[in-house]
């Protein structure tokens, strides 16, 4: 059933895309097209690929199906297995996206890495709020903790309840910050090669897709594996659907802001947002 | 037979680079005596291993291992026979220097593991800082300068920390105090300072540069796991101690921090190693049953995958074969160390399904189970992840600069598949030694029914599920616009093309996409839902 995890996370990842182009006012299913363009050309021409960059975006399509299949109870879902899927699946976005760099792409990468730094110990931190909650150092304790006490936000005390929304947004902010990693090839020779921006496009949407999986685990919880009833699926899907809507959205506004703003305002704002979960979380005990 | 293997285990190293130095002047006579030599002291090394793991207890004059340290010395051998390729092959000089001091050093280690006596073990100790700091004296530049005065203070801080233990407890013997004291805390310190934890300080500091001591710092790496254990494991009983792994963890966030200012191979390298000796630190200080077991499956495969990082390298002085030279980029072989030199790095900061992974899981999952009730560990949580990652992230230039010599990419290769088994099936490879090191430790039996974090239950056929359907999306992407793909890759396109296969595999592709809802729309209808 881990298999799943992949399929599920670029189903997820593609539909934020595709909000995401909307966001960036681009043509209609831009992402769709460019994804069929690339295919194509991969498929026709001779244009080789270099085993790191097919490295990282496996290491990429890796972490983001680890974190997804957790999240839909198909592989154990603690903190430690998220947090390690989560930076595996960011340092092979990095990795795949490090072919065929010029020199000033090159230090925009650097800045790029320093953000995604930044960006990975904000979702940390919002996903430690999130098991923190619940008082659950595992998904299944947070379903079972959820099927007794009931998954509104409203449980509990009102601190750990904007706690809990705070650290959903954050993960949710941190897909969209995490994933607009250069994709578009520089022209000449440095242009990247078909197969590799499609590799790189696909982790990508791997990466956006297993983050918008997390929200309706900890916001409704569905355990996919063992079973559930249909309304309980129906929200699951709803959720998540809307996690990735969320997602698409935040990652197009954020790319319509510049680079500079974003690592001054964006970063310090999801900083700030978890670390508040976390303190509220705490606090709302 | 068997009374001959400790001490053929211990002297074999420093044999072989007596052997070596002697026979410097003739190419493969010196390799093929040295290396027989070493292979030997090797096998003695394993075989001393597979004695006390029988149960036996193998001895001679008083130096004797219990299994976690027969172990710890057996993979600190791995790692040097790993890097000994690479030194042969640098300029004359400095290669003599270092096959000399890589011999010396790990006979050190070796005793030193071996040593139950606490004043055997405060000599034995300096012995691979002064080796290395010859070789870096005789081979070295001043860029690559070993940063003597490190190692000196961790030398002092060990001694000293021996030697308080010695006061205390009264007795010669490594016999346990049962606590994180002074003495302890001061041999973990050097410790620290050996396995390259602390930032630009000794060991790190060697291995950051492109001399002959980058790829010598293996051996004090390996020193460095003998004497954490020595200290956490035999005096300190695994007590758990906050400030060690608050401070580990905040070592943790530096190393990633450096790694991302890295501005050269070896800098990056050595902050990969930084945290991923800070995530050992942190499973020690997290102490009990369960860090204890997570730092008895991280020690072992670090010092392992610092051996594959640093056979697999980056362009060292000396070395003809410049790895960012153009012409040299197009070598084969610079891939197949590129790979080894990935799997190395995903093992020091913990990456799945890399050799690191569980011991790093069950560390983190240890300190998330905690925080339910101490939420302080939280951001031990955090900070240990985000260095990791941090560190991860600043190694991605380096695994360009891999080399282009075939022997030591194989044996790194083949290093880094070890690895990869040892991450991906941490519960068949280990659970056995582990019991066994518990046992012989008195480190308190973990029981299932207390709730306490396991080793992963995530087994390979598990992993094998989960990377299956990217090693498809990957292979196609690297084997279908190659310019010379293999053979039956040629045939396949050749066909598919008569077949006007192409549109159709295009649209199978752009299909698989959607396979994730189609799941999700059959779930629905056995749920009942649609």
């Amino acid at each position: 059933m881990a298999a799943l995890g992949i399929p599920l996370a670029l189903l997820l990842g593609a539909a934020a895309d595709l909000v995401a182009s909307f966001v960036r006012s681009e043509a209609r299913l831009r992402p769709v097209l460019a994804f069929r363009a690339e295919l194509r050309r991969a498929l026709t021409r001779r244009e080789p690929t270099s085993l790191l960059a097919g490295l990282g975006a496996g290491a990429a399509l890796l972490g983001a199906g680890l974190i997804t299949a957790a999240a839909i109870g198909a592989s154990p879902g603690d903190p430690g297995l998220l947090m390690l899927a989560l930076a595996l699946a960011v340092v092979g976005s990095h990795l795949a996206a490090s072919e065929r760099v010029t020199r000033p792409a090159a230090a925009r990468a650097r800045a790029r890495a320093l953000e995604s730094a930044l960006v990975y110990a904000g979702a940390a931190a919002g996903l430690g709020a999130l098991f923190l909650r619940w008082r659950a150092d595992d998904l299944t304790a947070v379903w079972g903790a959820g099927e007794i006490l009931g998954f509104p936000l409203a449980v509990g005390p009102a601190a750990a309840a904007i706690g809990q929304a705070l650290a959903l947004l954050a993960v949710a902010a941190a897909a969209g910050l995490l994933t607009p990693l250069e994709t578009e090839p520089p022209r000449g020779r440095h242009r990247r090669p078909a197969a590799a921006a499609l590799l790189l496009r696909m982790g990508r949407w791997g990466l956006a897709g297993a983050l918008a999986a997390l929200v309706p685990a900890f916001a409704v919880g569905f355990d996919l594996v063992e079973g559930g009833d249909a309304p309980a699926f129906a929200r699951w899907a709803g959720v998540a659907l809307v996690a990735s809507a969320v997602v698409g959205a935040i990652w197009g506004a954020l790319d319509r802001l510049g680079p500079r703003l974003r690592l001054r305002a964006s970063v310090p704002a999801l900083l700030a947002a978890s670390a508040a979960a976390v303190v509220l979380v705490s606090v709302g005990r | 037979m068997t009374q001959a293997l400790v001490p053929a285990a211990i002297l074999g190293p420093a044999a072989a680079a007596l052997v070596w130095l002697a026979l410097v002047r003739w190419v493969w006579p010196r390799r093929l005596v040295a290396g027989a030599v070493w292979i030997g002291s090797q096998a003695a090394a394993w075989a001393v291993f597979w004695e006390v793991f029988g149960g036996e207890q193998p001895a001679w004059m008083g130096l004797g291992p219990d299994l976690l340290r027969a172990t710890l010395a057996a993979a600190a051998g791995a790692a040097v026979t790993l890097v000994l390729p690479r030194i042969e092959l640098l300029a004359p000089r400095a290669s003599s220097a270092g096959m000399a001091a890589a011999g010396v050093g790990l006979a050190a280690v070796v005793a030193a593991a071996y040593s139950s006596s606490l004043v055997a073990l405060a000599v034995i100790a300096l012995l691979p800082t002064i080796a290395v700091g010859l070789a870096g004296a005789v081979g070295d530049r001043p860029r690559g300068a070993p940063g003597l005065l490190g190692f000196a203070a961790a030398d002092a801080a060990v001694v000293g920390g021996l030697l308080i233990v010695l006061e205390r407890s009264g007795t010669t013997g490594l016999e346990p105090v049962g606590s994180l004291d002074l003495g302890v805390a001061l041999v973990l310190l050097g410790a620290a300072v050996k396995l390259g934890a602390v930032p630009h300080v000794g060991t790190w500091r060697a291995s950051a540069g492109e001399g002959i001591v980058s790829p010598l710092a293996v051996v004090l790496r390996g020193q460095g796991a003998v004497l954490a254990a020595v200290a956490a494991f035999t005096l300190a009983r695994v007590s758990p101690s906050a400030p060690l792994a608050a401070v580990s963890a905040g070592l943790a966030v530096l190393a990633g921090l450096a790694g991302l200012a890295a501005r050269s191979p070896g800098g990056s390298l050595a902050a990969v190693g930084g945290a991923g000796a800070a995530a050992a630190l942190v499973a020690l200080g997290l102490g009990g049953g369960v860090g204890a077991r997570a730092a008895l499956v991280l020690l072992p495969v670090f010092v392992l995958a610092s051996g594959v990082v640093a056979a697999s390298g980056w362009p060292g002085v000396g070395d003809p074969r410049d790895p960012r030279d153009p012409r040299e980029r197009r070598r084969a072989w610079r891939w197949v160390a590129a790979l080894a030199l990935a799997i190395g790095a995903a093992s020091l900061v913990g990456l799945p399904p890399a050799g690191g992974f569980p011991g790093t899981w069950l560390a983190l999952s240890l300190a998330s189970a905690r925080a339910v009730s101490e939420p302080w560990h939280l951001a031990l949580v955090v900070g240990l992840a985000s260095g990791l990652a941090l560190a991860g992230i600043g190694a991605i230039a380096a695994l360009r600069s891999a080399g282009t010599r075939p022997l030591p990419a194989a044996l790194s290769l083949l290093g880094g598949l070890a690895l990869l088994y040892a991450g991906a099936q941490p519960m068949r490879l280990g659970l056995g030694w582990l019991i066994r090191v518990e046992r012989e430790l008195g480190i308190g039996e973990v029981l299932p029914s207390a709730g306490a974090p396991a080793l992963p239950a995530i087994g390979g056929v598990d992993l094998a599920w989960a990377v299956a359907p990217a090693l498809l999306i990957v292979g196609a992407g690297l084997v279908l616009p190659s310019p010379a793909p293999p053979r039956f890759a040629r045939r396949a396109a050749g066909l598919a093309r008569r077949l006007r296969l192409g549109r159709a595999l295009a649209a199978l592709l752009e299909g698989a996409a959607a396979a994730g809802a189609a799941w999700i729309v059959l779930r629905g209808v056995d749920l009942g839902f649609l």
